[in-house]
């Protein structure tokens, strides 16, 4: 799976149109002379077969040591670990944001299957649904930062204003908020709607018309029993959405020029900058399936019958 | 109206019930004016087929319709009018005042919560006391349904149990608070058997224990007369014959209730005596007839059947008998003799079971079965299909800890199919009857042994092997709903094999649908239709036609009729005889209902985990018996004769796990004749120990020698 995985992460952008040449040497591939083009192609390991370029990627990815980026020449694990916190406080805010909203929803509208509520938020959800990310970002951008002037519309930090303290934690948070927004709100549907489907289904199941059957209060049937069941398979969707987390959110960075692992794989695709790209991709690859096996894991300590 | 009031004080009493499900601008009609009532320690059983309205009845009872439902009429209880109190009160009385059983006790059970949890949980939402008491209280009523080592096992959860067990769990939640009316709703429709018999004993004890009043619902007429005082009989919605347990099963007099009794197959009629059918089906949900809602099925009906509504009235004789039927008068002066039928063949109606409507002049019960006395060794039809050794065994589920051990479904069954003929294949659920069934089709590949067609191993793993299995062996299987293609029209699932293995035209194809339609009787319009559009008998004969589309030799049907109604499982059942008398199929039914197999099978083979114990004619094996299992399942099977209350212990415990099936014989550690030393240590062969009769056991001479032992000191489990 994982050597899978890996390998594709080597194929792909190769695959892709374009050279990094252009890149690496600062002057378009057409104005270089025959020989500064094979100089440089050497200098970058590019003129090597592919098998042993193949060979070599595996040897960095055992020692970790991805080398460095085309564009800018520093080390590749410096520039991804300066990415990742920024990403991950966007992604796992979000995470829990639209986890707890999106549960909360779901559930309430499948025990109001067809009533006013139920209908409605369906509808909107689905329209969240189809919303583009960028197009959502943007309308927030022009309402909240340039028509009302409340939060700030770019970066992760006031550049150059170097605060300490509860002044920077506060900088931070006003940075955060509009992306943390837009992803959170756009991130409700996919839980909401499972939530619903799989409470629709749990409340149609004989061990509800039991409880009922108890004389327990609705309230005691809907959490002891439907949303206890029904998360089931709702745990599931929101660990794998973890996995993404890592891989950050490619348009919502880049709307809100947010220094995540996002915008550094949106930067690296443009430029053809191979090793930067390999590396984003193995995090996003390598937290996904990590985020599969916490799923595995965790999903025999809610449900008793897949214990072994 | 004066229905039959119970003896006692009356618990609950219901009047003129009527629920109408409304759903996208069509009524449903569940209950059309039901009154039931029943009385501090009785059993009042309410018999009925799917569709009757028993079960919507009870939870319009409970408050646990749906809200699209519309109820009317009164529902008291202990006085109190159910149906005016508002959801607070009704919830006060749900648990406390009375409890449920619902039929599947897997679905039923909340599998992520422990067994303990679920019973305190209801002990605690009608009385203030602390968990741990709560908690010692289930651990108690654990103890009382039966539930070896109830410490322990009360913080197992669901899945941990057996079928029997989690039915006895249900039984400990429903008594959680002491209710004074236990509400059980099929309770035992999805157990085996012997299982069964052992919660039919638990629920009559905790009622005299206790002294509370049973409902129970049930279609199963063998599982009423043994424990019912009263019974309720229930058709489309409406009550039609209500009364004494032992009037109504000596001399029913409604054409319906009569033509139940005559309709299901039963252990004490005349071997292969036909069964009684009772045409049609029921009148539609949607529709409000104006008569009595069996008149368009009833052999009796006359002009004012169809214009007025019959209403539930005693009879002359007393003895708080009522029935709900316009002929009622003359019908009950005749219970008993042949009656002048006004349509159809004439009636032979009484106790010999012999009337069947495609053959009005049937012969005398004793000359009817389709296998006469044992056949003469000489005259043994050729094999079709010969098992030898075959093994079935999955791989089990092990940990990094442990190996995985086989999971030994199928252990070693030598079995041969007989030409024109019927082997019943009969057990316990897990016995391995299916997996048997699934690799003779070569749908599960044998880990042992062969299967051998006409003296031809057939290799099923290679394409043309398995092509000429298919021509040879076809399957019908329980659920006709579940095995068609929802998307497919009628006779595309019947066409289906044929477009399959090319045979003729798309028309030579529709024509043989048609014609195929025809052999089952149904209509051939009816290939236009889709499946979900034909009711559950008719899905069944599609299922069936399919089956023959390729003009098979061997026709194996897993448990063909036990997702039918009684009335129309009696029809699928002599339409399977009667195919096979014609087209001289051999088949391989599969059921757990003794009857059944006895009513079809010319030979029968009883099956314990994985191995046959018992293999001979039918007469032998139903008659005669010799292996203490085989009398076990026998002695389980409730006889539809509440006079005959008194049966043998029910064989205790569940059958042991395939996945490491007791040393000797596999069936000691149940057995009530179990001898140390000999049963517990050396596997007995299945040995031909009288002609044409095969047993598996040490010991059945001398416990065919012995008088009846006395069962109590069957081992428990």
């Amino acid at each position: 799976m994982l050597v899978v995985a890996v390998s594709l992460n080597f194929a792909l952008p190769r695959l892709m149109p374009g050279s990094p040449l252009a890149l690496i040497a600062g002057v378009e591939v057409g104005e270089m002379t025959a020989e500064e083009r094979a100089a440089v192609t050497a200098d970058a390991g590019l003129d090597r077969p592919l098998v042993v370029q193949y060979l070599s990627y595996w040897k960095s990815i055992l020692t970790l040591d991805f080398g460095y980026s085309f564009r800018q020449g520093t080390p590749i694990e410096e520039l991804v670990l300066d990415r990742v916190p920024w990403t991950l406080l966007l992604t796992l805010t979000a995470l829990v944001v639209s986890g707890v909203i999106g549960i909360a929803l779901g559930a309430f509208a499948a025990w109001r299957r067809g009533g006013k509520w139920d209908v409605s938020s369906l509808a909107v959800m689905i329209a969240l649904e189809s919303t583009p990310q960028f197009w959502l970002g943007m309308l927030f951008i022009a309402l909240f930062s340039v028509s009302l002037g409340w939060l700030p519309s770019f970066g992760a930090t006031t550049a150059g204003a170097d605060l300490t303290g509860l002044a920077w934690l506060a900088d931070v948070a006003e940075h955060a908020v509009l992306p943390v927004l837009t992803l959170s709100i756009l991130s409700i549907p996919a839980v909401y709607l499972s939530m619903r489907y799989s409470t629709l289904s749990v409340l149609g199941e004989d061990y509800i018309r039991t409880a009922q059957a108890k004389g327990l209060r609705p309230r005691t049937v809907m959490l002891h029993h439907v949303v206890r069941t029904a998360l089931l398979p709702v745990t599931t969707v929101l660990a794998l959405r973890l996995g993404w987390a890592f891989g950050g959110t490619v348009v919502i960075e880049t709307v809100f020029s947010y220094p995540g692992l996002g915008r550094l794989m949106y930067d690296a695709v443009s430029a053809r900058d191979y090793p930067v790209m390999q590396a984003t991709f193995l995090v996003f690859t390598i937290a996904v399936l990590l985020a599969n096996l916490l799923a595995d894991s965790l999903y025999p300590r809610l449900d008793p019958r897949v214990r072994v | 109206m004066a229905a039959s009031a119970p003896a006692g004080a009356e618990l609950l009493a219901i009047r003129d019930l009527r629920v109408t499900f409304r759903a996208a601008g069509r009524d449903v009609h569940a209950v059309r004016g039901a009154d039931l009532s029943v009385a501090e320690g009785e059993t009042l059983a309410v018999v009925g087929e799917s569709g009757s309205g028993k079960s919507v009845t009870m939870m319009a009872a409970l408050g646990l319709l749906p809200e699209n439902a519309e109820v009317s009429g009164s529902i008291r209880l202990r006085g109190r009018e159910l149906l005016a109190m508002d959801e607070r009160a009704l919830r006060s009385v749900r648990g406390a005042e009375i409890g449920v059983i619902f039929q599947d006790p897997m679905s039923s059970l909340n599998p992520v919560h422990t067994v303990s949890r679920q019973i305190a949980e209801a002990i605690r939402a009608h009385a203030d006391v602390s968990r741990g008491a709560a908690h010692a209280r289930s651990v108690e009523l654990l103890g009382e349904v039966g539930i070896p080592d109830p410490r322990t096992r009360a913080d197992d959860y669901p899945h941990q149990f057996s079928g029997g067990m989690r039915q006895r769990v249900m039984i400990a939640m429903a008594l959680a608070c002491g209710p004074r009316v236990l509400v059980a709703d099929e309770p035992t429709t999805a157990l085996d058997v012997t299982v069964q018999a052992q919660i039919v004993d638990l629920v009559d004890r905790i009622r005299r224990d206790r002294g509370m009043a049973v409902i129970w619902i049930s279609h199963d007429l063998g599982v009423v007369a043994q424990l019912a005082d009263r019974v309720t009989v229930m058709y489309a919605g409406r009550v039609v014959e209500q009364g004494p347990c032992a009037d109504l099963f000596d001399a029913a007099v409604h054409p319906y209730t009569a033509g139940l009794l005559r309709a299901m197959p039963r252990l004490d009629a005349p071997a292969g005596s036909p069964l009684e059918v009772i045409p049609g089906s029921l009148p539609d949900p949607e529709t409000q007839p104006e008569g009595c809602v069996f008149a368009p099925r009833c052999d009796h009906a006359h002009d004012p059947c169809a214009a007025a509504r019959p209403a539930l009235l005693p009879l002359a004789a007393g003895g708080g008998h009522a029935v709900a039927c316009h002929r009622s008068g003359e019908l009950s002066a005749v219970v008993g003799r042949p009656l002048p039928a006004r349509v159809g063949p004439t009636l032979r109606a009484g106790t010999d079971n012999v009337r069947s409507h495609d053959a009005p002049a049937a012969a005398p019960p004793a000359a009817a079965p389709p296998a006469a006395a044992p056949a003469p060794a000489a005259a043994t039809p050729p094999v079709v299909v010969a098992l030898e050794e075959l093994r079935v065994h999955y791989r089990g589920r092990g940990s990094w800890r442990r190996a995985a051990a086989p999971v030994r479904a199928v252990d070693g069954v030598t079995l041969d199919l007989e030409h024109g003929r019927t082997l019943g294949l009969v057990g316990e659920s897990g016995s391995g009857k299916s997996t048997l069934a699934r690799a003779l089709l070569g749908l599960e590949q044998p880990s042992g042994g062969t299967v051998a067609f006409g003296g031809r191993v057939l290799d099923s793993m290679s394409a043309a092997g398995l092509r000429d299995l298919r021509r040879t062996a076809q399957m019908v299987f329980q659920d006709p709903a579940a095995s068609m293609n929802p998307a497919l029209r009628v006779e595309d699932v019947v066409g289906e094999p044929l477009r399959i293995n090319r045979r003729g035209s798309a028309a030579e194809q529709r024509a043989r649908a048609a014609e195929l339609l025809e052999v089952v009787e149904l209509p051939r319009e009816l290939g236009r239709r889709y499946p979900h559009q034909l009711s559950g008998g008719q899905r069944q004969r599609v299922a069936i036609a399919r089956g023959l589309a390729l003009d098979p030799q061997v026709l194996v049907c897993d448990e063909p009729v036990s997702a039918l109604d009684v009335s129309v499982q009696a029809q699928i059942i002599t339409l399977l005889s009667r195919l096979q008398a014609e087209l001289g199929l051999s088949l391989l039914v599969i059921s757990h209902d003794l009857a059944v197999i006895r009513t079809i099978a010319h030979r029968v083979a009883v099956m314990y985990l994985g191995r046959i114990v018992e293999l001979g004619g039918r007469d032998d094996v139903f008659g005669r018996p010799r292996h203490p299992y085989t009398r076990g399942l026998l002695d389980a099977v409730p006889v539809p004769d509440p006079h005959r209350r008194s049966r043998p212990a029910p064989l205790a415990g569940d059958p042991p796990s395939p996945v490491a099936p007791p040393p000797g014989c596999r069936f000691h550690e149940r057995c009530a004749f179990a001898r140390p030393g000999l049963c517990d240590t050396t596997p007995p062969p299945l040995e031909e120990q009288r002609p044409g009769h095969w047993t598996a056991c040490h010991l059945a001479d001398e416990i065919a020698a012995s008088s009846a032992p006395d069962p109590a000191h069957a081992a428990t489990g």
